[in-house]
């Protein structure tokens, strides 16, 4: 079969122009959304300030790139838990106002609806990295691979443990939770570097690779579980 | 699901089957309409499979209905001699093949669609399907390569 | 139309909620009947596909409650539901579309209709945090009618509703469930008196009774009776019989209550109501089951 032929057949199977056809498509009742359009409508759902704190740390980066030099490096590291902290606290944002029970039960269920956004935010993360990536390699000493490797860890470790909090605790308590874990990753990052000078020796690199491929797992297999309960309501014992 | 496409290959497959542009139309018309009654936001793949299951079921009930279908005339055209060659000789090889085959062959190749779903409108398997339009098209390639020998 | 419930149960660490309900729904009006408690809202839960079932199924025209499409057949009105913050009555209903699928056309449209629908449109651009309790629900049974669903679900519909709103509520759910299968759960008799073709009454998980109002209240029939006596008197009778109603008329007390054998001699029979059924199930007195 080929085009030629198809061609052909298609010749064979003409049909005469069919009359009343645009008078029926301008009476049928309009179609539903298409899964891009579920994607960008979810899109615009994510609230601005996610956005805005990215920008900041982008625009921060760039001025404090000139006057860091290499210590640029575990500077946006440690910045690293804020995006993550948004990407956990949007996984738990319907529930927070009491809006999981209604998208549970539409058609495009809360599980979508999470799961379109976290991509999205993913996604938007994923830019920020590679955007603040040669920064940081540029004015620091280590090549570019482990440089990822060392910005990524914080980011992955605060989502990690954010949303397995998020799924244990509740409401208040889960933000507050989330809250300090991105403080303390952050915060337990500067400290570390300021400690020991040996935290980015080469020599120590196989540990971060070994700590990234882990927390890589480890933050799928969380999300994983996340979309999962979303499925239903776990709570409720009423 | 892009509505005036799907529209025109149903159209399509309708007016093979009862040879008439107004009961193809009517046909195709009331098959989205039940569509859009039963399951206005069903996805795609489900919603090709309806579409085509009851456009068939209407045919066929059209078909019961009148018994003697009269021939259409080719639809107006003007075409060279050579066309019409062409499409004559198309047009032969074409019958000499089941009245079957060419419907699978208008909704594989010329509606393009999906073999699962022309699968599950005939119930046969996917396996099976392929088989006969594979012979199909081989018995096709053979009787126009006779035809072109000179 | 038919929405089949079959044998469904939910399970808790230390409580059956729902045990084995079975039920087969068609077009019409349905009131679920039942004390605050488990029972009523883990079976909606269920027949909404936001709980699952610990056994049994439940489907609708042959869908299964899991599949998407069951879902875009359905409107659910929960007990309690929130809203993002900063969100308008149309933001509210706008974003509901998209997770019902409506493309952005249907969205305005429908929102412009139902928010006429539910007298809202004079303040379709307000924040919902300026609205009061009625308002919200109007804007809840709003939300529930976009995808034009077949099978509606509402767990206390009428709750912060005036008696202005509720009657305009009633007749609208009358006319929507001339084609649908329309299933509400409350704890207000007057409102499944009033709209419910069938009702449903569920006790501890369990369903009790099914049918019309005639055919339910038809265990009580006879069985209730009134007096008016002086205090001491009416004080006895409430311990041996369900009270239905005491009411101090002056110096006397208006009793109405059940009666399962023969009553006292100074009653009167009376003819039972929906609210009489209701109690003598769910009140706690002693001499019923």
């Amino acid at each position: 079969m080929n085009g030629k032929m198809k061609m052909q057949l298609k010749e064979y199977f003409e049909a005469p122009e069919p009359e009343k056809k645009q008078e029926f498509m301008a009476g049928l009742p309009s179609q539903g959304v298409s899964i891009m359009d579920f994607l960008l409508l979810q899109a615009a759902y994510i609230p601005k300030w996610v956005w805005g704190l990215s920008a900041l740390i982008f625009a921060l980066a760039l001025i404090g790139a000139g006057y860091l030099k290499k210590d640029i490096l575990w500077c946006v590291s440690a910045c690293m838990p804020l995006p993550a902290l948004a990407f956990v606290a949007e996984s738990g944002r319907s529930e927070a106002w009491g809006m999981a029970e209604l998208e549970m039960s539409s058609r495009f269920s809360l599980r979508s609806v999470l799961l379109a956004r976290l991509g999205i935010l993913g996604l938007a993360d994923l830019l920020l990295f590679f955007l603040l990536l040669p920064l940081a390699y540029m004015n620091g000493d280590k090549p570019l691979f482990e440089t990822g490797v060392y910005m990524l860890c914080p980011y992955l470790l605060t989502v990690f443990l954010g949303l397995r909090a998020s799924r244990r605790a509740q409401g208040r308590e889960a933000a507050w939770l989330c809250g300090a874990i991105a403080l303390g990753v952050g915060l337990g990052y500067i400290l570390m570097y300021q400690w020991s000078l040996e935290f980015y020796a080469a020599g120590n690199f196989p540990w971060w690779a070994a700590a990234f491929v882990l927390l890589s797992l480890g933050t799928a297999k969380q999300c994983a579980e996340t979309l999962k309960q979303k499925e239903e309501l776990v709570w409720s014992l009423g | 699901m892009n509505l005036e496409e799907q529209y025109d290959k149903i159209y399509r497959y309708c007016y093979f089957k009862t040879r008439s542009r107004e009961t193809a139309e009517d046909i195709t018309q009331e098959a989205f309409l039940r569509f859009f009654e039963n399951r206005g936001y069903t996805d795609r793949g489900r919603a090709l499979q309806y579409l085509y299951t009851v456009a068939r079921n209407l045919c066929i009930d059209e078909g019961r209905r009148q018994r003697a279908w009269a021939l259409d005339e080719e639809s107006a055209g003007v075409y060279s001699d050579e066309e019409m060659l062409r499409r004559t000789s198309l047009k032969a090889a074409l019958e000499t093949l089941d009245e079957t085959d060419r419907e699978l062959l208008l909704l594989r190749y010329v509606n393009e669609l999906p073999v699962h779903i022309i699968a599950g409108l005939y119930g046969i398997s996917r396996f099976a399907l392929r088989r006969r339009l594979a012979k199909a098209v081989k018995d096709l390639k053979y009787r126009l390569g006779e035809e072109d020998m000179p | 139309m038919e929405l089949r419930i079959d044998r469904v149960s939910k399970q808790y660490k230390n409580k059956l909620a729902v045990d084995r309900v079975s039920l087969e729904l068609h077009e019409g009006v349905y009131g679920l009947l039942g004390e605050n408690g488990a029972g009523k809202t883990s079976l909606i839960r269920m027949v909404c596909g936001v709980l699952r079932p610990s056994s049994g199924s439940i489907s609708f025209d042959g869908l299964d409650v899991g599949d998407e499409e069951y879902r875009a057949v359905l409107g659910y009105l929960p007990q309690d539901f929130g809203y993002y913050p900063e969100f308008s009555a149309q933001d509210f209903m706008y974003y509901m579309a998209s997770l019902k699928g409506l493309n952005k056309a249907r969205a305005r449209a429908r929102t412009r209709e139902l928010l006429e629908l539910v007298s809202l449109s004079d303040v379709a651009k307000k924040k919902i945090k300026t609205f009061s309790g009625g308002m919200k629900q109007r804007l809840g049974i709003a939300q529930t009618l976009l995808n034009d669903p077949k099978l509606l679900v509402l767990d206390e519909p009428t709750a912060g509703l005036d008696p202005k709103e509720r009657i305009r509520f009633r007749n609208l759910i009358s006319r929507l469930g001339r084609d649908r299968i329309v299933l509400l759960s409350t704890h207000i008799v007057s409102d499944v008196e009033h709209i419910a073709g069938t009702i449903l009454l569920m006790k501890e998980g369990r369903l009790l009774q099914k049918g019309s109002l005639e055919e339910v209240t038809q265990v009580i029939q006879g069985k209730v009776y009134e007096l008016t006596a002086c205090a001491e008197r009416a004080e006895e009778l409430a311990r041996s019989y369900v009270v239905i109603n005491y009411r101090s008329e002056g110096e006397k007390v208006f009793l109405r209550f059940v009666c399962e054998g023969q009553p006292p001699e100074e009653a009167a029979a009376a003819p039972a109501g929906l609210e009489d059924l209701y109690l003598y199930y769910f009140s706690e007195a002693k001499g019923h089951e």
